[in-house]
């Protein structure tokens, strides 16, 4: 049964009763084309069933929290809670709510522009060095993996600077906007998951 | 703060905590949320292992940035802020053209066999696997924009006003998506049954 032959409007029930929307006229509806259409029925049972796996939450495997608090050693506390001022408190549950709505949608523009607005910056250059190229770029986690071009030295070294958070950062060189290099200088290479190597950079304060 | 519901008021507690120098006060949180922020990149991503690396990556962001959160507002979906935004670079760079073939990426999704170990038969289990192995693929081929609003909903069971929140939308706009990603879902669902039906009649 290729596309929707039947002509059954499945679809947007299966959408309203997984919302808990659908009329008990289009419920009645519903139950009549899956006594009678075949095809209308397998579709219920299969987005029925993925529903209830997408549902399903798998477990973690043991030892993740001390692998983060591990990791946490590692990363300077921040600064201080930015509390509002106690008088606030009688207007708590309407601003609770809009503040809430706010902080996530500021969030959400922050995160847009790549680098939080307020958190310590740590400055940083990278270098490569030796590499007869055309071009040298550098892609990564503080660039959204866009590729940024890098300047040329005197020296002949290949230099960006960077202005980053605390935190751990994923990158890579680009040669001649092919050939993907791992930094020699960096300290941690990790397997990148696709056959090539990543540098890894971290920065605490 | 008595207005605050309790599991917040904890959060909250422990945030403070850390913020004065107990680092293992951050421990709760990520005891009470790492599994949500996991399965949600799983759902995203389709890799297990990926998505265990991008849930660390996530609690150690939110760790750094604490000092940013407000207080009055939840620390769960902040955190999933970050967790999405740590999908999103990870599926761009995906994309990336590399001369490592994508084959090896379609082979890597979707290998987990651990959520379907009801059944004790063996052929049973497999079918349920490589059932499950088809979910997964279809969520993954869903466009992002249309992903994040499926899952963060199937997942994650977040109603439409906490989607539209998370992720700056209006209410129409998440349901519009949610719709698209579920008959989009629903097609790839028939179209990987049939092809299995096929090869299982030759």
């Amino acid at each position: 049964m290729a596309s929707n032959p039947c002509r059954h409007p499945i679809e947007g029930w299966l959408h309203k009763k997984a919302d808990g929307r659908l009329s008990p006229e289009e419920a009645v509806a519903m139950e009549q084309v899956v006594g009678s259409c075949p095809a209308c029925a397998e579709r219920v049972a299969l987005f029925e069933w993925a529903g209830k796996t997408l549902r399903g939450q798998r477990a973690l495997p043991v030892g993740f929290s001390d692998n983060v608090l591990r990791r946490l050693a590692a990363l300077r506390s921040p600064g201080r809670l930015r509390e509002r001022p106690k008088t606030a408190l009688y207007w708590l549950p309407a601003a609770v709510s809009a503040l809430a709505v706010g902080l996530v949608v500021f969030s959400v523009f922050i995160f847009r522009g790549r680098a939080p607005l307020e958190a310590p910056s740590v400055q940083v250059e990278l270098k490569l060095a030796g590499e007869k190229a055309r071009s040298v770029a550098i892609v990564g986690d503080f660039t959204g993996w866009d590729a940024v071009a890098m300047r040329k030295g005197e020296d002949g070294v290949w230099k960006t600077r960077l202005s980053l958070p605390p935190g751990r950062y994923r990158y890579a060189f680009v040669v001649d906007s092919d050939k993907w290099v791992a930094d020699p200088q960096a300290a941690t290479v990790l397997d990148s998951g696709y056959g090539g190597a990543d540098s890894v950079l971290d920065i605490s304060l | 703060m008595a207005n605050l519901p309790p599991a917040e008021e904890e959060d909250l507690e422990a945030i403070r905590a850390v913020l004065s120098g107990d680092d293992e006060a951050f421990r709760p949180l990520v005891d009470k949320y790492s599994r949500s922020i996991f399965n949600l990149a799983y759902r995203m991503t389709g890799n297990a292992a990926d998505a265990e690396d991008m849930a660390q990556e996530a609690f150690l962001q939110a760790f750094a940035r604490l000092g940013d959160f407000r207080v009055g507002s939840r620390f769960h979906p902040w955190l999933y802020t970050i967790a999405l935004n740590l999908c999103r670079s990870h599926l761009r760079r995906r994309s990336l053209p590399r001369w490592l073939a994508s084959p090896r990426e379609r082979e890597e999704e979707g290998r987990e066999p651990e959520l379907s170990e009801r059944s004790p038969d063996p052929e049973q289990a497999f079918l349920a696997r490589e059932a499950e192995e088809g979910l997964q693929t279809a969520v993954a081929s869903l466009p992002v924009k249309y992903r994040e609003v499926f899952v963060l909903r199937q997942s994650q069971e977040l109603s439409y006003e906490e989607i539209a929140a998370l992720l700056g939308l209006p209410l129409g706009t998440v349901e519009v998506r949610l719709f698209r990603a579920r008959r989009l879902l629903l097609k790839s669902l028939e179209a990987s049954n049939l092809r299995r039906a096929k090869k299982r009649a030759k």
